[in-house]
């Protein structure tokens, strides 16, 4: 019993620390992966602009 | 004999040119609206920056030369969901800072005629900046095709600018609000002059886009934004068709029997088109124009019950036609489906 509850208190803690490190929550699929599990990707504003002009005019509208 | 035919000649000759000089109509505020020839000269220069006000994604695929994108088209960027201007003015200060824009810069606004239908976006832009208290606002005349007309070529290359700080001083005489209209059409307001730009059909009721059709009692005059464009053959069908220019003489001809010095309030469906009638009457010098943003879409549906005037009455959305509509279409989608089942389960079989 004692050791199933050292195993319970360990593995959240590695898994709290990876988290926090890495910043993904558990559970949260990464974007990249996200369409494989029926998931759509973030849409495009337009295709071919690139990424950072994409970033660029999705910014324009985010309050500050 | 032939040298004194030839002097009376020349003098006749000179006496027409002056009559058709002095005929010509001129604007009023021509420095609102520039050609792409004008617009050339500026491409470079850091106190201009040109503002696409397509889609992005045409703007991604071909723009003017150091033209900057707002993300959206203009109507979009520039307006709340409900197609009216932000209340909150800090946003368009915030907007205008970023991509480039303070008191100082000269804006070129431009949209495209005949492809994406954008010459109104360009329109709202430039009614939105004069709103927000911006004084150096212009218009490029016949839009992206006047350029690519010219023979001036087109970059696929976004352009980034510096962030700027821009500071509104609202001009409040721009903007027309519901309660200013209902006080016209009831007439407790008198002396302004309200012109409708939607088409013949939506201004007499027979084209019905609200609860209501018709128009607001008092407006002096309808004129149709389209009709106040140049006439030119298109190459494609060969018929003579509006190609997004303005000039002096047919757009004066259409504002002639209206009284310059007094207010003057455009509308339409959505305070889209109206706007275009607001760069009119700027570039005709009218002293104190101004755009009804809620325009019918707000009027036409208000359960407050304000008057509407029609040829043959007040006229009224016939909900009941479009849900016998709705319902024919509903039957018709079935029927389909029933029938691509068939032929899909005859494939299988």
């Amino acid at each position: 019993m004692i050791l199933i509850i050292i195993c319970v208190i360990l593995s959240f803690l590695v898994g709290f620390n990876i988290s926090k490190r890495s910043g993904i929550q558990p559970g949260y699929f990464e974007k990249a992966e996200a369409p494989a599990y029926g998931v759509g990707g973030e849409e495009k504003l337009a295709p071919g602009l690139g990424e950072e002009y994409e970033r660029y005019f999705k910014e324009l509208y985010k309050e500050e | 004999m032939y040298k004194r035919y030839s002097i009376l000649l020349l003098i006749v000759a000179f006496l027409l040119s002056l009559t058709g000089y002095s005929q010509a109509a001129q604007w009023a505020n021509p420095e609102l609206l520039l050609s792409a020839k004008e617009l050339k000269k500026h491409i470079g220069d850091p106190q201009w920056v040109i503002l696409d006000c397509r889609d992005l994604k045409y703007y991604a695929k071909g723009h003017i030369p150091g033209a900057i994108s707002l993300g959206k088209r203009c109507k979009k960027a520039l307006r709340d969901s409900t197609s009216r201007v932000f209340k909150d003015i800090s946003k368009y200060e915030r907007l205008l800072g970023k991509v480039g824009i303070d008191n100082n810069t000269h804006v070129v606004v431009y949209g495209e005629h005949i492809k994406t239908d954008t010459i109104k976006d360009a329109a709202v832009a430039f009614w939105i900046l004069e709103y927000l208290g911006h004084d150096k606002v212009h218009m490029l005349n016949g839009g992206i095709d006047a350029w690519v007309n010219a023979g001036y070529s087109l970059t696929p290359e976004p352009t980034i600018l510096p962030q700027k700080r821009f500071k509104a001083r609202v001009v409040k005489s721009r903007y027309a609000s519901t309660e200013e209209i209902v006080e016209i059409a009831t007439g407790k307001k008198k002396g302004v002059q309200l012109i409708d730009a939607r088409t013949p059909k939506e201004h007499k009721g027979a084209d019905i886009r609200a609860i209501k059709g018709g128009h607001i009692p008092n407006t002096t005059i309808n004129i149709s934004h389209k009709d106040t464009f140049d006439r030119s053959k298109d190459p494609e069908t060969g018929k003579m068709r509006d190609n997004g220019f303005l000039s002096p003489d047919r757009v004066a001809e259409f504002y002639k029997t209206l009284d310059k010095n007094k207010r003057t309030i455009a509308y339409c469906q959505t305070g889209t088109r109206s706007t275009l009638t607001y760069l009119e009457l700027r570039l005709l010098g009218f002293k104190d124009p101004a755009n009804y943003d809620d325009s019918w879409r707000v009027y036409g549906s208000s359960f407050e019950n304000y008057p509407v005037a029609a040829p043959n009455g007040p006229q009224y959305y016939n909900f009941a036609k479009v849900n016998k509509t709705l319902k024919k279409l509903k039957k018709k989608i079935k029927e389909l489906e029933k029938k691509i089942e068939e032929l899909t389960s005859k494939e299988k079989e």
